[in-house]
């Protein structure tokens, strides 16, 4: 993947970033990527902590996770948004979610931050929203960061080419969107069950019908994982097939949401 | 109007396929399993199976083998995606008459169109 790391090269001058983040795995993924880019990066592993160093540190941007310890990142945006008022300096917040939901959202703009990325973090994602709350910041030609991200919207579901399967009828299209959301759970719990017993026929079938449903709703990255879960069944590759399963089991939680937002069911909530 | 039973366990598939194959004016039975399919063969008569080829309880490929031991040479698409399907049904193409094979992902009209051609098919091969 060559094209998102365009949009994360600085073109005028490195970031000094603070990464306001409590799980390890998570930090050290966006570190990685941010400090390949050359970026330094600054880390706080709860809210106190963030508001803290954006108190003593001159931030170009703050990603800041909306869970955390002590202080969550809502809390945390709120007080550095109070700190900054009246001093004229105001760092970009990009908000980081694991529910991309509208509410979630809505909670990131009203504490103060400037856009939300949501997880599991993606090269593209993380630099086409840095890209996006930096004024005046370049972007690359070749990935716009905002092609990039609708390019990875596409990616979870091609609501076009959903639409197209249903000939625009909403009501089959929501009976779908119904089925999926029934369906998907029992099928993820039949491939965890089937990783811890070892039993491959059983991952094997409850992939495969999972990537039939993915497919045939255009969850374009769901599908594909379902189907690497269904190779890795045949082959037997047990420990492969667990960090497939992870990765399958993220995705269809997305195509879930995009669903819900697409179908409109989340209006009816 | 011709009948066709659609077995798949995924629900989304055949709500779309039930979608397409009656806009276009058909009867379409469904299973989840090959064991329900079974049970409603015993009642009601297809003119057409559209089979999946990995079933919960048996591969789509076994299903029609016993299907044919049992004496019934209902026509049969088989939908696959899996190569080793494909290969299931290369073998099984040669033992077993009147299979045909699918690839998915296939839209629900493309899927009616190959319905329809498979029961033109049969509806000539009867009149000869």
């Amino acid at each position: 993947m060559t094209g998102p790391g365009g949009s994360g090269v600085a073109p005028g001058r490195r970031l000094r970033i603070l990464l306001a983040e409590d799980n390890p795995v998570n930090e050290r993924v966006a570190r990685t990527l941010l400090e390949k880019q050359g970026h330094t990066v600054l880390v706080a592993h709860n809210g106190r902590e963030a508001l803290a160093v954006a108190e003593r540190e001159q931030l170009d941007v703050i990603l800041m996770d909306v869970q955390m310890p002590e202080m969550d990142g809502f809390a945390a945006t709120a007080a550095i948004r109070e700190m900054e008022a009246g001093t004229g300096r105001r760092v970009p917040i990009v908000g980081v979610t694991a529910h991309a939901t509208p509410r979630d959202r809505r909670l990131c703009l009203a504490a103060g931050m400037d856009t939300y990325l949501s997880k599991p973090i993606r090269p593209g994602m993380l630099f086409a929203a840095i890209d996006e709350v930096i004024p005046g910041r370049e972007r690359a030609p070749a990935a716009p960061p905002p092609a990039d991200r609708s390019l990875a919207a596409v990616e979870v579901l091609d609501e076009a080419g959903l639409l197209a399967v249903v000939s625009g009828h909403r009501d089959l299209l929501r009976e779908l969107a119904e089925l999926f959301l029934e369906d998907s759970p029992q099928r993820l719990l039949e491939i965890r069950k089937a990783l811890d017993s070892g039993n491959f026929a059983a991952l094997q079938r409850a992939a495969h019908t999972l990537k039939g449903s993915t497919s045939s709703l255009c969850g374009k990255r769901a599908a594909e994982l379902a189907l690497r879960l269904e190779e890795l069944a045949d082959t037997r590759d047990l420990p492969a097939a667990r960090l497939s399963y992870s990765a399958l089991a993220d995705e269809v939680g997305k195509l879930q949401r995009a669903l819900v937002l697409l179908a409109g069911m989340n209006d009816s909530r | 109007m011709s009948t066709i039973l659609v077995l798949d366990d995924d629900r989304i598939f055949r709500r779309l396929v039930v979608e397409a194959l009656e806009q276009r004016g058909h009867r379409v039975l469904q299973a989840g399993r090959a064991a329900e399919a079974d049970l409603l063969l015993e009642e009601e008569h297809a003119d057409l199976l559209l089979v999946d080829g990995l079933l919960p309880d048996i591969t789509g490929v076994q299903w029609i083998e016993k299907l044919r031991e049992r004496g019934r040479q209902t026509r049969v698409l088989l939908i696959t995606s899996f190569w080793k399907s494909m290969r299931d049904f290369t073998i099984a193409a040669r033992k077993l008459g009147s299979i045909e094979m699918v690839r998915k992902p296939v839209e629900a009209d493309e899927l009616a169109n190959r319905v329809e051609a498979a029961l033109d098919v049969r509806g000539r091969s009867r009149r000869t």
